[in-house]
């Protein structure tokens, strides 16, 4: 998914903030999959 | 209503002092009280049995019958006050509505009457006898641990399920706590089932269970502690098993001390 481009991207993540915004996302989808709302959040996600 | 009729006019008492905190009031007032909430001295004025209660509490609001504001009240003295009043306000409506008509127009007047109930009051006398029958104070019916390592994720998860299937549950939502954290927290909610996740146990598709029961110490809730090392539940199968148990078909009575 997009988020897995942005952090494959090594000009973004060498940015101390993109990288630690975009950790912080990760643990957002982490909590997202948890609770099984990923499909709520458009944000980053897939395009269907 | 006629208030001679037996037995109401037993619980009847017409005080030409009574004067209610608010001022728009224009004819009979009323207000109920009951022998818990009343002052020391109405009681006995009123010649109500002098039943012992639950040891004397400090008001929780500003009590109408006590005294004025600026002199020192000995709490332990008044009671909560009314938990019901109310009376005849003719002109209250009148002012609402000529304010809202604008000026200029005279506002004809509304005769009312009205009487409002003091649910905080009385859930604050009914309190302490609930708890006292060995009722539960929380609706919270499992609580979800780590015993390894944070598995904040899968903790979540797991409460998402429980609830999604109509079981009250929570978890200390941090990251990594302590495994004595998290039972302070579960037993602060007075929770009938610790789930506990481990790493290993997860991954074999098994939680641990572990009951935890209150009993009265000197009057007072204290969980049973107990070196039970808990049942070990298949994951797939924890909502049925919770379902199934004797604390989760008795729920609905609201007990949490069995005598």
């Amino acid at each position: 998914m997009l988020l897995d481009q942005l952090l494959a991207d090594a000009t973004l993540t060498a940015s101390a903030k993109a990288r630690q915004g975009l950790d912080e996302i990760v643990i957002l989808f982490t909590f997202l999959e948890a609770y099984k709302i990923t499909d709520k959040a458009f944000l980053f996600s897939r395009p269907k | 209503m006629n208030l001679s009729t037996k037995p109401i006019s037993q619980q009847i008492s017409f005080d030409l002092s009574l004067a209610r905190g608010l001022d728009y009031y224009t004819g009979l007032i009323y207000e109920a009280i009951v022998e818990a909430s009343a002052p020391p001295t109405l009681k006995t004025a009123e010649g109500l049995d002098p039943v012992p209660t639950a040891p004397a509490k400090p008001p929780k609001k500003r009590n109408k019958l006590g005294p004025a504001e600026d002199e020192e009240i000995d709490e332990s003295q008044v009671g909560v006050g009314s938990i019901a009043a109310g009376g005849r306000y003719d002109d209250l409506v009148a002012m609402f509505t000529a304010a809202a008509s604008g000026d200029g127009k005279k506002a004809t007047g509304l005769p009312c009457i009205g009487v409002s109930i003091g649910l905080d009051r009385i859930f604050a006398l009914l309190w302490p006898k609930w708890v006292e029958r060995g009722m539960r104070s929380k609706e919270l019916f499992a609580y979800v641990l780590s015993a390894g390592d944070g598995l904040l994720p899968e903790r979540m998860e797991l409460v998402q399920e429980l609830r999604a299937q109509g079981i009250a549950a929570d978890f200390l939502a941090k990251n990594k706590p302590k495994l004595l954290a998290q039972f302070a927290a579960g037993e602060r909610d007075e929770v009938p089932y610790a789930i506990i996740l481990g790493g290993d146990e997860l991954k074999a598709g098994l939680v641990t269970v572990k009951e935890q029961r209150w009993e009265f110490v000197d009057g007072k809730k204290t969980k049973v502690e107990s070196a039970e090392k808990g049942t070990k539940v298949l994951r797939a199968e924890l909502v049925q098993w919770l379902k199934a148990t004797a604390t989760y078909q008795d729920w609905h009575s609201g007990r949490l001390i069995r005598q």
